[in-house]
Order: structure tokens, then sequence, then C-alpha cells
């Protein structure tokens, strides 16, 4: 199902599976992407993917816009960065906000 | 992909330019305001129950700006508020300690994956080294680090290799094993790998720096201490010359001349009073015959050998004067020295515990050697911040004032904390006049030395006179005035020490000028010193 599916989209075959491309996106919604269930990947859109992903964006520099390090790359230039480098960050990102988020709920613990 | 409209940053400056360090604005502009049109709506939410986190993540995400507009603190305040708490309670020892330090492990881990997508997205050049953890190097450039470390190296390290390569210590003889009559080859009974430390790792955005630090580590196979001790011992007297030639690999020539050379930490107690509490100094003479004399109490002359020095080295430093066709320059190299027998056994280890890897680089892999860059132990993190804290703290004291040094400890702690902006633009004041005069006058200070060993250093002191004289011909302060002064009455017997004072006074006047005018790093430096 899943084969039809890709071989009828704009997107090509690698860009659809690009792993770091499923990785960002599955590490915020994870139920979205799950390579151990495809069945529930296709019923997702694969529009609705590149919108999460624009979305993962938005919201990677809503919340590290003011992160030093990513400020000093600049938002322009992180938009002409390569598919598979802004993927890398956006993964990264995530995976530091849920590291923090760990962190913070610890923190709270007595 | 990511299609649709495209929100500009201001900025955006590339940090690979280390002559004008440019900080970035975190607020849009109006017209990337304006273009940040919705571009996910609810009714894009694929279609999963309600109540369910992702769910309620997508939605949040489709909701906007609108509803973030309250939320105080950003995700990155947040991110070094918990590292901070994380440590605090490390320190205190309070609650669950192994997991506190497991969490802050992990964050550290993760910021720094981060850090590195962003930092090869700013420098392409940067690149992980395949099959290594945490080892990262500079395009084919054969240098190696962490990538806190690599961002402020450049590949022009890479040409003082021959030089590190000369200094290395190397295994002085090789314990030959055979099995069933058969040879095998020669086990290497010392091991080292040497890096460029401190600021001449930074090249990227320290120019000006004083002198050349390498630090080594070393590693030794042996039986006994005694053994190590020999092996050692025997290693040094092997390596050390009165006079090393060097030719780098960009065909730059540098001349070597051995100081001296610390280790076997101080006089034994019953040393004459005039020694006690004075570090053991060892000439090439003295390494070359295996012992040095001094005086006791008594009046009488003892013998330290060189093999019981090295059983317990404590600081094991070795400084030479470098001279090139323009300059002089202070090479030093201080040795890590671990030795072991085969079953792991420490016999000797002179290590500080404090984490290295946040500023060297080296000139071979170090996984090689064992060597793993863990910029993500916490351990090491936390020693890192506290001793640069400690560091900042004494060098803002009255007695040790060094607003430079309190500035160039602080850039690096701004950046193993994550303040790369502040950091870059704190970085700006390592490249001003006022620190090339610095080390200007801290390298006529070599020329002294340099005179105390033999060597003819003329040209090279009216090369760097000159070159301090034109930049203090900028200037219409005070106290460059004085520094003038200093150099037009004396000459070339200035005194060392009074041009140093004034140059310090100069840098801490730049240094403070350029804290009030940029507020937020004055308020950063104060809450450090002030912790």
């Amino acid at each position: 199902m899943i084969e039809g599916m890709v071989d009828q989209l704009p997107l090509t075959r690698e860009t659809f599976f690009n792993p770091n491309r499923i990785s960002a996106v599955k590490k915020v919604f994870p139920k979205l992407i799950s390579p151990d269930s495809l069945t529930e990947a296709a019923g997702i859109k694969p529009d609705q993917i590149d919108k999460c992903l624009t979305a993962l964006t938005e919201e990677t520099w809503k919340s590290l816009g003011d992160d030093p390090i990513l400020k000093q790359l600049g938002r322009e230039k992180f938009d002409n960065l390569p598919e598979d480098q802004r993927l890398k960050i956006l993964d990264n990102a995530v995976a530091l906000l849920k590291a923090s988020k760990e962190a913070e709920e610890f923190l709270k613990e007595k | 992909m990511l299609e649709g409209p495209v929100a500009t940053m201001e900025g955006g400056a590339a940090i690979a330019n280390p002559a004008q360090p440019e900080v970035t604005s975190a607020k849009p502009s109006s017209e990337s305001t304006n273009a940040k049109k919705p571009i996910f709506k609810e009714a894009d939410l694929p279609e999963l129950k309600k109540g369910d986190t992702d769910h309620d993540m997508l939605k949040q995400i489709a909701e906007g700006d609108g509803k973030r507009e309250n939320k105080t603190g950003s995700a990155f305040d947040k991110i070094n508020k918990n590292i901070a708490e994380l440590t605090e309670r490390i320190n205190k020892g309070e609650g669950n300690v192994d997991k506190a330090k497991q969490i802050l492990g992990n964050l550290l881990k993760t910021r720094e994956q981060f850090y590195l997508s962003v930092a090869q997205g700013i420098n392409p050049d940067i690149k992980a080294v395949e099959g290594k953890q945490n080892v990262y190097q500079i395009g084919e450039a054969k240098i190696y680090g962490s990538v806190i470390a690599v961002l402020d190296a450049t590949s022009s390290l890479e040409s003082h290799k021959v030089l590190a390569e000369r200094l290395k210590l190397k295994s002085p003889s090789a314990e030959t094993t055979s099995v069933m009559g058969e040879n095998l080859p020669p086990k290497k009974l010392i091991e080292s790998a040497i890096v460029f430390s401190g600021s001449s790792a930074q090249d990227r955005i320290q120019p000006f720096s004083a002198d050349m630090d390498m630090a080594e580590h070393v590693k030794i196979k042996a039986k006994t201490a005694e053994e190590a001790g020999q092996i050692l011992a025997e290693s040094i007297s092997t390596n050390v010359n009165k006079q090393i030639n060097i030719t780098d690999s960009k065909g730059n020539k540098i001349a070597l001349h051995f100081l001296e050379m610390k280790a076997g930490g101080n006089y034994p107690p019953d040393a004459a009073t005039e020694l006690q509490g004075q570090k053991l100094r060892w000439s090439v003479q003295e390494i070359k015959q295996g012992y040095l004399e001094y005086k006791k109490q008594d009046g009488q002359i003892a013998r330290i050998t060189l093999d019981q020095a090295c059983q317990d080295p404590k600081m094991l430093k070795v400084d030479y004067v470098g001279v090139t066709d323009d300059t002089v320059v202070e090479v030093t190299k201080v040795s890590t020295v671990i030795a072991k027998d085969d079953n792991e056994k420490t016999l000797i280890d002179n290590s500080s515990g404090q984490a290295d890897a946040y500023q060297e680089i080296y000139f071979d892999d170090p996984s090689e050697m064992g060597l793993l860059n863990e910029t993500s132990d916490p351990e090491k993190y936390l020693s890192y911040v506290k001793a640069f804290n400690g560091e900042m703290k004494k060098y803002s004291q009255p007695g040790h004032e060094n607003k430079l040094k309190v500035a160039k400890r602080m850039y690096n702690l701004l950046k193993v904390n994550g303040d790369l902006a502040i950091s870059q633009e704190l970085s700006g004041i390592f490249s001003s006049d006022a620190a090339a005069m610095y080390q200007l006058v801290d390298r006529l200070g070599m020329t002294q030395q340099a005179v105390k060993v033999g060597l003819n250093i003329s040209p090279q002191r009216e090369i760097m006179t000159q070159r301090l004289k034109d930049l203090i011909g900028k200037r219409s302060d005070s106290q460059s005035k004085n520094l003038l002064e200093i150099l037009n009455n004396q000459g070339n017997s200035s005194n060392i020490e009074e041009m140093r004072k004034t140059v310090l006074n100069i840098c801490n006047q730049e240094v403070t000028v350029f804290m009030e005018n940029h507020p937020k790093i004055n308020d950063k430096m104060k809450s450090i010193v002030n912790s």
C-alpha cells in the first residue's frame, strides 16, 4: 500500500523515506511516522508530513530562535541549507528540547 | 519540501570570520513577521484520538503564535537553567545524584549534537570523524578535537604538526616477545599524543596569543613505578636537546632553545632553606647526566636522579624559547603521564583531573590513544566550569587583576555553556590593538630569556619594538604615551616589568570600556565573578 502511494507522489522515494526526514518528524509525532507501523503511516497524507516539517521548522525557531548558536546561523542561512542538513538540525533540536524537558521533570521531583 | 513562507532573520554572520565577529539578533524583522502566515491548520491534523500527546502537540503548533505571547522564558533559557540547577544539585549532593548526572550527561550530549549540526551549517569544514564518537576535524586537515574545540581552530594549525611530532615523547626501548619461537613486533612501552591547548588552539579568534602552549598525553606500560620512571626518564633524555631546528609544512622555520624542565615537584625537605618550596628545575646537562645536585641544610651536596623525579613527576613541563625571523616566543609543553601495569594498576598519574577536551586540538586521532573527547561528561563539564569560574574570580581580585584573562576565561565558559553569540561578541576584544600590544610586550620579555641562553635576537627585538611603537602611535591615551616613553628612554634595556604593568593597565582599561559598551556581557561577567 505504501509502495503504491509513494510511487504516485511528486516526491522521490528517497526523499520520502529519507531517514533524517522521518526521524525529525518521528521525534515529535512518533505515531505519525512509525517504521514499526507502516499501515499507520500509510494513513497519513504525504503533504501532511511536509506540513509537519514546515511546522517543526517554525516551532524550532520559536523555541530555540534565541539560542546563540542558532542565532549565529540565522534563519536565512538555515533555509538555504541542503534539506539533509536542515533536517539534522531539526532532529537534534527536538532531541535537545526533549532532553531539557526530561531534566525539568526530574528537577520538579523532590 | 519546506516550501511556503520563509521568515528571514536579521544577520546570520558566518562564524568563520574572526576579524569582525558579528552578533545577530533573534528578533525577526517586521517583514518576516508578516510573512509568517498560518501554515498548518487543525484540519490538517491526522485523525488521532483527542487527548493523544501527538495530537495535542500538533494542535499546539497549528494554533500558532497567539497562545505563546504569555510564555515566559525561552526554551534556550530553560535549557541553561536546567543545566545550572542540575549542576547545583550535583555539587550539593542533593537527591539522586547519579540520576542527576545521567540526565545532565544526556542534556549535554544532545546539546552538543544540536550544536554540531548547526556548527556544520556555519562552518561546513567541520566534520565528524567517521566511526569515532565526539571526534571532529576541520576539512581535510589532520587535526582533531571536540566540536567545541574545533569551532575556534583553523586548518592552519596543521602546519605545527612537525613541531608536535618532534617534541613528542617516544618509546626509548621496546619489549620484544616471542610466541612458539616466533618473534612478535616490539611492544611500545610509551605512547604519546601532543595537542595545542589554550589560546594557541584558538587561532580563529585569538590572533595574538602570547605563547605556544602544548599539552602532551603520555601512556606508559611498566611492571613497577620504578620501571615506569626509568622509561619516562630515558624518553625525556632522548627527546630533549639544547637546540631543536624545525621547518613546518609551510616552510616556516623556528629554532627552539631549551630553557628548563620542571619535574619531580619541589626540593626535598632536607634541602637548604633557600631551596625550600622551590620546584626542581632541570637543565639539559642535568637531564642528560640523569641527576641534579642540590645543597642540603647541613651544607652537604645531595643528588636527585631523573628516574626518581619521573616516578612522581608532579608537574612535568618543558620550556623553550622559540626564535623565528621576526619574533621570539615562549614554547611550552606540559605532559600528563599515566603509567599502568599489565593488570591496569596505576603506577604513575600526574593528571589534574580537569577537562581538557574543550580546548585541545590534536594532531593525531585522540581515540587511537584512548583519549576521548568527553565534553558531554558531566564530571568533566563540572570541573571545567568550576576551574574557569575560579580563574575569573582570581583575575578579578586586586593584585591579580587582569581583565583580558578574565575575558578569555569568560569566553570559554560562555562557549561551553552555549552562549555562542555573546562569546563571539566578546571575542572581538582578543583581536584589539591592546591585545596585540600585550602579546608584543610579553614576547619582548622573552627576548631577555633568549639573551640569558646566549642568543643574539637583536633583529627580532627591533622588529617587535617597531611594531609596538606603531600600535602605540595609533593611540592617544596617557598609558600608551607612558609606554612609548619607557620604550624611547630605555631602548633595548627597557624595564619589561614596568612595560608589562603599563600594557596590562591599557588592556584593563580597554576591557572596561568594552564591558561598558556591552552591558549584557558585563552583567554576565559580574554575575560569575560575584557568585
